[in-house]
């Protein structure tokens, strides 16, 4: 098991021995976004398969200044999968997306098959919605506003919300971690 | 921008979700560099965002880890040198046993080692400084050897002769000038030996030395000047005497430093006659 950083470190210089660890640590949750995206199983797979090719050969250019590990990977993880469904439907000869096409029901039975975090029960819905198209679909705003029939201003207000919510559901577990430190020192202390 | 309104127009979660433009992006991250706690609140928002993203985790199939590895392996890196494996993270590495334990006995074997190749090196060098005090002392007991050698070698010779019969026994008795004053030749016409042993004789004056005469057929020829021991070696006082043939008596005078060609036949002060 590597640290954090010796995982970037490993994965810049393209050594073979950080795959699984990268592997491991990473493709559940990155499976997770794909599934989202794609909402299917086989493509998902696909997507998985050659996020982590693309993980691989770029890893040298990998800048942790820029943004986390995690952010860079499901970047990539998530153009794939759009470039995905893309391509899938221009073979079918439809539009590029296919998300304007599904109804917005058929999404809930596989967020519930999922099984999510209370972190995504606790977003309401509206909020959601918004931050689905754009963190995992790479809609723009203004795109967000004609699918979801919203105005702009509208669509930007509830990013801001969005993200602060999700800021707060963060800090809150660190907050959490916090006051329970002190507890589990004391625990520790007990066992030593 | 004013941090202010950065902060109510809503454009750092834009931001947070790359939604911004590049000039728009290029002024929040000169903004972020001078305020510590933008930066921070941009933190708090990604890492609620990624918690977002995490909370959507399902474990891919089991048969795909396999697939992927292999792909990831497949995939043909480009290498201008070949690089080393980044050392791996130091507090990890457990140290076994033997290299924690036989580094400090090695250490142990070293320092006795070296200390006893000292000891060593210390007990050669005394016995290499008695070796030449040794030799050296050997070496003064062969030249003391030497020396009594060649003393016993002159000691019996004189004793040989005194004990001779044939050896004549010259008394020399002391003129007016040191009645007291005696000595003895031993003179052997058959070894043709001759020594004088000096039994009393004033001390020479600083400047005179006495000097020997033989009295052949009235004329007085040189047998030479006593030094002041006869043998420094021995410390007995016989002094070797030339032979001369047809001697029919000593004289011994007292003649300036180095000798006189003439014996100086005031200052005589012992005379005998065989």
């Amino acid at each position: 098991m590597y640290s954090k950083n010796y995982i970037i470190l490993l994965l810049q210089r393209q050594d073979q021995r950080v795959m699984q660890s990268l592997y491991d640590n990473y493709a559940p949750a990155l499976y997770g976004v794909i599934l989202r995206i794609v909402r299917s199983e086989a493509l998902a797979e696909d997507v998985l398969q050659d996020t982590f090719v693309k993980i691989w050969k770029y890893g040298p250019a990998y800048d942790p200044s820029k943004g986390s590990l995690f952010t860079w990977m499901l970047n990539i993880a998530r153009n794939t999968a759009i470039d995905a469904i893309r391509s899938a439907h221009h073979r079918h000869q439809h539009d590029c997306r296919p998300v304007e096409q599904a109804p917005e029901t058929s999404v809930q039975p596989n967020i519930n098959h999922i099984g999510l975090d209370n972190i995504v029960e606790n977003l309401e819905d509206k909020y959601r919605r918004v931050i689905d198209l754009i963190y995992f679909q790479g809609y723009t705003q203004k795109e967000v506003g004609e699918e979801l029939n919203i105005p702009l201003g509208t669509v930007k207000s509830r990013v801001r919300i969005a993200l602060r919510e999700l800021r707060k559901f963060f800090t809150s577990k660190l907050v959490s971690l916090l006051l329970y430190a002190p507890l589990l020192l004391k625990l520790l202390v007990s066992l030593g | 921008m004013d941090k202010q309104k950065f902060i109510e127009s809503g454009l750092i979660e834009q931001y947070v979700l790359g939604i911004v433009s590049p000039e728009e992006r290029r002024d929040i991250e000169r903004l972020l560099t001078r305020h510590p706690d933008l930066r921070q609140m941009v933190e708090e928002l990604s890492q609620g965002l990624e918690s977002y993203a995490k909370a959507h985790t399902t474990l891919p199939p089991s048969h795909l880890r396999q697939k992927v590895l292999e792909a990831m392996k497949a995939v043909d890196v480009p290498r201008s040198a070949p690089t080393s494996p980044p050392p791996p993270p130091a507090p990890v590495v457990q140290r076994s046993f033997w290299s924690r334990w036989g580094t400090a006995i090695a250490a142990v074997m070293v320092l006795g080692l070296s200390m006893v190749c000292m000891l060593m090196y210390s007990k050669q060098s005394e016995a290499q400084q008695q070796i030449a005090v040794l030799s050296s002392q050997v070496e003064a007991l062969q030249r003391d050897y030497q020396t009594l050698q060649r003393v016993d070698k002159r000691l019996q010779t004189q004793f040989a002769i005194l004990k001779d019969v044939s050896t004549r026994h010259v008394q020399l008795q002391g003129s007016d000038l040191a009645p007291s004053a005696k000595a003895v030749v031993y003179w052997n016409e058959n070894h043709q030996d001759a020594y004088l042993n000096v039994v009393d004789m004033p001390e020479a004056p600083h400047g005179h030395q006495y000097q020997v005469w033989a009295d052949v057929n009235g004329k007085h020829l040189d047998m030479g000047l006593l030094e002041a021991q006869a043998d420094p070696e021995t410390g007995v006082a016989l002094f070797k005497l030339p032979y001369i043939e047809h001697s029919r008596g000593f004289v011994i005078t007292l003649e300036k430093s180095g000798g006189s060609p003439h014996p100086t036949v005031e200052k005589l002060f012992v005379k005998g006659n065989l």
